[in-house]
């Protein structure tokens, strides 16, 4: 399936695992994607309303704290019912899905909306990735290269990644 | 009579996270906290044992929101230590990166933050579908400031282009003239806002404050000017220390500022600025602000989303003009050399007054850093207004009180995670 425009974006912050969204971000790149997809990042939720007009396919990668070890990855299919259960990394005005909502109740999300978490460890101020991070980090990019592309890259990596695609 | 004791365990809609304890007697208030914890001035220790020109990319860190704030602060300090002399274009060109935080933060603020209050909504997604025109307009008032301190800044998010001295790089002006159909829309946006939340309705509540912001010859201040107080005092930046003391309290690690001649609390931020600065504003900003029917200065709390939409046409404007005739500077840095010394400086943030100091030894490492936010400087302004605030609903239910403590509090667009410089929530239920 030949994706159009897709944007991705990696939410974070400069502290330690709060890093994740970004750093995921520096191991997609050297992958390639088709050229109908574009890459951002943020520091905060709210700059996505910045870039969905006219997406039709919007990935975001966080980290996130749901009593999981640190390390695991996570993906949601927008709406699902879990997404609440989950704390995202960052403070800062909106969250994540909230601003998620506030995009769906202005009519402007793109109809396809995947998310992906990495579960944090600690996101002390300006300290590096943890290492059970940094390790998950190049399997998700190539989670998420493989959802932008081929299908049969999807089913190599096998199902290391718990899905939770409930609607809400 | 048994003491009665509203807590909000976590203040929403403000930036970083902080709780409100309130302790009644009767209809007595006995104790209010704005309660804050975290590992204090972080930040200023990170910075000792750094190079002077990590500064700016260090300090951007503080805030998600403002970092160009804390970036300017840093700068200007920096180059009052080594008497570095900026030229008008590298000046004028901070004033245009200034202005598009400004817009960002005072629209993400006033649409997202503060408006659901006056109009009676739980949060700005709640008013997302009954005024999708104006959460719109927000949110792309917002966008646009984001996308010039891309264009300036190198991103928008911890912008990477200030330096000491200027910038790393001067953009083209091709880069920049595409932003102006944009900055025209924005400016209309803005004398939108500032009308439309004239509408609210205002609580009445007279604060008494003693307004602090900076003033300058001929601007409406950003990141230069002395520092003027509505006693009528105008006091150098070089002597903020010697009239401002910071003070640490047991219930937060945040530090409250005082004046230190009496201990007087004081309010910085676009109140204070609008108040002793109406007649430095933009022609349209003034010309709006004679039409709204509010008195200036103004010392309701409630009025500062008003004060905040003058700011955006005041932003908007500027940095249109700015835009229009726009020259790169050059250079887009100042050389200096790096020699044992000591600066300051002080500069406005979206939320008020930002005051840093340094000092550096010979081959331009920091030793030393005190970094004072706004937020700290409101902290104890916050409480006493509280203090006022409450006993009109005391015969309330808590969480009507807990809200109306909130929208006070919210008022001030207090960002906890600068005061504090990092993030740390304890949350209680009593």
């Amino acid at each position: 399936m030949k994706p159009t425009a897709t944007l991705i974006v990696g939410v974070g912050s400069p502290h330690g695992d709060d890093r994740a969204g970004w750093e995921m971000l520096r191991h997609l790149q050297p992958l390639g994607f088709p050229p109908q997809c574009r890459i951002r990042a943020a520091s905060s939720p709210l700059e996505i309303l910045d870039w969905i007009d006219g997406i039709q396919r919007l990935i975001l990668c966080d980290a996130c704290r749901d009593g999981g070890p640190p390390g695991q990855i996570r993906r949601f299919v927008w709406p699902a019912r879990r997404l609440l259960q989950t704390s995202w990394s960052g403070s800062h005005d909106f969250s994540l899905v909230a601003t998620l909502e506030l995009a769906q109740r202005l009519q402007r999300l793109p109809p396809a909306v995947t998310l992906y978490g990495v579960v944090a460890q600690d996101a002390a101020p300006l300290a590096p990735l943890s290492a059970a991070v940094r390790q998950a980090l190049p399997r998700l990019a190539q989670r998420i290269a493989a959802e932008m592309g081929a299908a049969d890259v999807f089913e190599e990596l096998g199902e290391e990644i718990e899905s939770c695609t409930n609607s809400r | 009579m048994s003491d009665r004791i509203v807590k909000v365990a976590a203040l929403t809609r403000v930036e970083g996270e902080g709780g409100l304890y309130v302790r009644l007697s009767g209809d007595a208030v006995q104790d209010i906290r704005l309660e804050i914890y975290e590992p204090p001035r972080l930040f200023e220790s990170l910075l000792c044992g750094r190079q002077l020109e990590e500064a700016p990319d260090i300090t951007a860190r503080i805030c998600g929101i403002c970092p160009v704030a804390y970036q300017m602060s840093a700068v200007h300090a920096m180059e009052a230590a080594l008497e570095v002399e900026i030229t008008p274009e590298i000046r004028q060109l901070r004033r245009l990166l200034y202005c598009g935080e400004w817009i960002e933060s005072h629209a993400l603020h006033v649409y997202l933050l503060n408006a659901p209050d006056f109009l009676g909504f739980e949060s700005g997604l709640e008013m997302a579908k009954p005024f999708p025109a104006e959460v719109n307009r927000g949110l792309r008032l917002k966008k646009h400031g984001n996308e010039l301190l891309a264009a300036l800044g190198g991103r928008a998010i911890h912008p990477i282009n200030v330096a000491v001295g200027g910038f790393y790089r001067a953009p083209r002006r091709e880069e920049l003239l595409p932003l102006i159909p944009d900055f025209q829309w924005c400016l209309q946006a803005a004398v939108a806002t500032a009308r439309w939340v004239a509408g609210f309705d205002f609580p009445p509540f007279d604060g008494g404050y003693q307004l602090v912001a900076l003033r300058h010859g001929d601007e409406y201040p950003m990141n230069e000017g002395d520092i003027v107080t509505s006693s009528g005092e105008t006091i150098s930046v070089a002597d903020y220390e010697s009239e401002f003391a910071e003070q640490q309290l047991p219930h937060s690690t945040a530090l409250h500022s005082r004046r230190r001649r009496n201990g007087e609390i004081y309010l910085v931020g676009p109140l204070a600025r609008i108040g002793l600065n109406l007649d430095r504003l933009s022609p349209t900003a003034r010309a709006v602000a004679a039409e709204l029917g509010i008195a200036w200065p103004s010392l309701n709390p409630f009025h500062s989303i008003v004060a905040r939409s003058l700011e955006l046409i005041h932003a908007c404007e500027e940095a249109l003009s700015i835009l229009q005739d726009y020259r790169p500077p050059r250079p887009a840095r100042i050389d200096y050399t790096a020699r044992a010394s000591a600066g300051c400086a002080a500069t406005e943030a979206p939320r008020g007054l930002l005051y840093h100091r340094y000092a550096v030894d010979a081959e331009g490492k920091i030793l030393s850093a005190k970094i004072v936010p706004p937020t700290s400087q409101n902290q104890a302004q916050i409480e006493s207004d509280l203090r006022r605030w409450i006993p009109q609903f005391v015969n309330q239910p808590d969480p009507v009180m807990a809200r109306q403590c909130e929208n006070l509090v919210r008022c001030y667009d207090p960002c906890i995670s600068c005061s504090t410089h990092f993030l740390n929530l304890t949350v209680e239920r009593s």
